[in-house]
């Protein structure tokens, strides 16, 4: 686990370790905010020392290696699920919720290194689909926890990408913005021509001061991704 | 459409290849099929055959030739 304390605010960062997504906590009081949910013991156990009761999970895009926890947290706590529309439609179905990408990558990886992860995860990977609680469409304002929480639907990588803002201090992008990782836009639901003429002006819109928290990789400086005044973005 | 030309249509729309490439087409020999070009693939044949192909299944769809033979599993008839 990796804090980072930015605006009087602590965010914790959980790497998968099947997949290497990011899942982030914010605590505050007993509520917490949970986002894009993996399974993670340490992370349960903090939530409950800490008194937590009640969890609001956010999802910033359908994808399961971003989604495959969820379940966990509606075990244990009061939950309540906010995610974008097209999003929300992908949860629910259970074909669509099948983490074919974890287990051809796996395979890959465990004929690569000789290692037994695809055996793991399918061991550990419990099936689920769910059912948001609060979806949108385009944008939604919301105050939670006393923080200001803004959710921008940002489709490309997938249909229902978003990015989520909090307190116009630092941003949760997902697989949509990353510094260290190319952004797919060839998956299934991706829409490579909507990544540049839509989403691409929306994130050079936002202030170049926000740090941003990526799906993948650790937390950077959203100005540190400028280039010729432009994101400079690698596409695979 | 036959079932042959429509799998066929999948390959060649989804890793943007020409009829004549598919023959003893092998996963990772053109650069579209990767890990993601081969999700991509996955989803447009089950799509098109509207079928829901088992993980394992998935995972050994290694070439072109083996593709045929894991779709007849599914009903999928390529000597209609």
């Amino acid at each position: 686990m990796k804090s980072y304390f930015i605006k009087d605010i602590n965010i914790y960062q959980y790497i998968f370790e099947f997949l290497d997504s990011n899942m982030y906590i914010i605590i505050k009081g007993v509520e917490a905010i949970v986002i894009d949910p993996h399974k993670n013991e340490e992370a349960i156990k903090t939530l409950k020392e800490k008194g937590v009761s009640k969890v609001w999970i956010f999802l910033t895009h359908e994808h399961t290696d971003h989604t495959s926890g969820i379940y966990i947290f509606h075990e244990n706590f009061k939950c309540t699920l906010i995610c974008q529309e097209e999003c929300g439609k992908h949860i629910c179905n259970p074909r669509s919720q099948r983490p074919l990408l974890i287990y051809f990558t796996l395979e890959e990886r465990d004929h690569i290194n000789g290692t037994n992860l695809l055996e793991k995860f399918k061991q550990e990977y419990v099936p689920n689909t769910y059912t948001a609680d609060i979806t949108y469409t385009d944008e939604k304002l919301m105050t939670i926890m006393g923080l200001n929480v803004w959710f921008k639907h940002i489709p490309g990588h997938s249909k229902g990408s978003n990015i989520i803002v909090i307190n116009d201090s630092f941003v949760f992008t997902g697989d949509s913005l990353m510094n260290d990782n190319p952004i797919i836009t060839r998956f299934p639901g991706s829409d490579h021509k909507k990544y540049v003429e839509y989403t691409l002006p929306i994130l050079e819109s936002l202030d170049r001061n926000l740090y941003v928290f990526p799906g993948h990789g650790f937390g950077f400086i959203l100005d540190s991704m400028y280039k010729d005044g432009k994101l400079h973005i690698e596409y695979k | 459409m036959s079932n042959l030309e429509k799998y066929n249509q999948v390959f060649c729309e989804t890793l943007q290849l020409t009829e004549d490439k598919l023959a003893g087409l092998k996963y990772q020999a053109v650069e579209l099929w990767d890990s993601v070009g081969h999700m991509t693939l996955v989803a447009a044949l089950e799509d098109a055959f509207d079928i829901m192909m088992e993980t394992d299944d998935i995972i050994d769809l290694s070439s072109y030739e083996k593709g045929q033979e894991i779709l007849a599993k599914y009903d999928v008839n390529f000597n209609e």
